[in-house]
């Protein structure tokens, strides 16, 4: 006898896929703070009558400082294996140990009361400091602020609308600043949800789009082979031992690198989706095809996300140990973000030119004197040869 | 008439719609570590284990709550290595006729799912 087949919706996201169609329809723009201005409005966050608390729905532009001198928060919760644990760590360990990255030491929670503990330990100790450091990286400090909330709400040890009431108590009882607070409650019914709606709607074949029609191999740095770019190397190292990178280090390191270095979205998608512990296809792809590498054609992005070396420098630690200078626009040791950033420009200009938020970008390398613009190119198409005969770059 | 409740890796919350629509006195929650997950992309090791130790975890919790769990761990040796496979094999196990499932994250693992996409996918070429 067949076996029948009743496949239910899942409610465990705030919008609906019928909310999120009568909201996308009709639209030119799919963005974002609509979207979620909706889910503010739907789920009472942050509300004051029916204006947003404070008098501003985003307080993003308080959320771009460069990185501190010293980080207050220690990191998330870690537990200690428990016997289920540990069976199923000597399990993978048998299986999998030819996977990138370190099993152990293994300090996930694996259970709602543990993933809880764990949100209490953060909502005390690093969401004062979120809003402020969201886009700052430090070479040491894999964590920073973040939450590391995704690897416990996408399994489904965690309620979304449950972690988002309680740090909006936090803010109720003076624990936490209303920019780290909105920030966050942005990640989580804005974005988060917003991605699901796009994944949902967009369908299975999303995950092949190639608008850019890059066709570059993932290099085997991303796998943990040598590299001389110390942005990079922290975000891979960090990632194979914790199976996690923060938001800005995977949207503007390694993301903002596949873009340039036009590497295949099917590649840098499989590599999101095996090497993070908190993604599934659902939340990988739009952020990874939309959102990093503008594959979808515009769909998420109204522009590209591409920087130079300069955004990576302010925000960061890195450069200082790299090997190559960030202060270097051409010559052997030219940082590659400030060749390829040109070389992508350029390969693409014919897309990107008439873009009101890019013209800036084309007016500054027009007035570039002709014999800098051919080195940079030259050296940028240098380098991405290198990368693809597989030596070390 | 007996039905399984498919529940997958990372729906593991106490109100599951599947959990919601489904009777532990006559239902049977399947759960199942399986190869083809696991492999589809080689995910870190750190993401399977935390995985299949909360799903682990989850079953035990589901028994506690009164469900019945046909769970199937990866070194099985009655382990079919797929989703479907499994609940073909447990259907067979129960004789069961019906499956009750929430849509997962994923495209590629529903094919009823995968119809409503073909159909979102339909209306994109046609935008």
């Amino acid at each position: 006898m067949p076996l029948k087949l009743h496949m239910l919706r899942d409610d465990r996201f705030i919008a609906t896929a019928t909310e999120f169609e009568a909201w996308a329809k009709g639209r030119k723009q799919l963005r974002m703070e609509y979207f979620y201005r909706d889910m503010r409005r739907k789920t009472g966050l942050l509300m004051d009558g029916d204006q947003p608390a404070g008098g501003q729905w985003n307080y993003d532009h308080d959320n771009r400082k460069p990185a501190p001198d010293a980080v207050t928060y220690p990191g998330p919760l870690t537990f200690e294996p428990d016997a289920v644990t540990a069976e199923v760590l000597d399990l993978v360990e048998a299986r999998f140990s030819n996977h990138f990255g370190q099993l152990r030491p293994f300090w996930f929670g694996t259970d709602r009361d543990q993933a809880l503990q764990h949100l209490e330990h953060w909502v005390a100790g690093g969401l004062p400091g979120f809003g402020d450091y969201q886009d700052a990286m430090l070479a040491d400090q894999p964590f920073m602020y973040h939450a590391l909330i995704g690897l416990y709400l996408n399994a489904g040890l965690l309620d979304p609308l449950e972690v988002c009431q309680r740090v909006e108590a936090a803010w109720k009882a003076g624990q936490a600043p209303l920019n780290a607070v909105e920030g966050f409650i942005r990640q989580i019914i804005g974005w988060r949800e917003y991605v699901r709606g796009i994944w949902y709607r967009e369908g299975p074949d999303y995950t092949s789009r190639n608008a850019l029609g890059h066709k570059n191999d993932l290099p085997d740095l991303f796998w943990g082979a040598p590299t001389d770019m110390r942005c990079m190397e922290r975000a891979v190292t960090q990632t194979a031992e914790n199976a996690y990178a923060h938001h800005i280090q995977r949207l503007m390191v390694t993301g903002n690198f596949a873009l340039l270095a036009g590497i295949d979205p099917a590649q840098v998608q499989d590599w999101y989706l095996a090497v993070y512990a908190d993604a599934y296809e659902w939340v990988e792809a739009p952020n990874v095809v939309g959102m990093s590498l503008f594959a979808d054609g515009g769909i998420i992005a109204s522009k590209p996300y591409v920087s130079s070396g300069n955004y990576i420098d302010r925000m960061s630690d890195y450069c200082g140990d790299c090997a190559y200078r960030v202060k270097d626009k051409t010559g052997p040791r030219a940082c590659p973000f400030n060749l390829l950033y040109w070389h992508f420009l350029i390969r693409h200009r014919d897309r990107f030119s008439s873009n009101p938020r890019m013209g800036q970008m084309y007016a500054t390398w027009d007035r570039m004197a002709e014999d800098r613009r051919t080195t940079v190119l030259t050296e940028a198409d240098a380098f991405l040869a290198r990368m693809q005969a597989g030596k070390r770059v | 008439m007996t039905r399984l409740v498919l529940v997958l890796g990372d729906q593991l919350s106490d109100g599951m719609a599947a959990l919601k629509a489904a009777d532990p006195e006559r239902d049977i929650v399947v759960m199942a570590e399986v190869a083809e997950e696991a492999g589809h992309v080689p995910h870190h090791p750190k993401k399977i284990a935390f995985l299949f130790a909360a799903m682990r975890k989850f079953a035990a919790r589901l028994r506690q709550r009164g469900w019945q769990v046909e769970y199937t761990r990866l070194d099985d040796p009655e382990n079919t290595g797929t989703i479907t496979a499994e609940l073909l094999r447990r259907a067979a196990d129960h004789k069961a006729t019906g499956v009750i499932a929430t849509e997962p994250g994923d495209w590629r693992l529903a094919p009823a799912h995968r119809a409503r996409g073909d159909a979102a996918q339909a209306a994109h070429a046609a935008r």
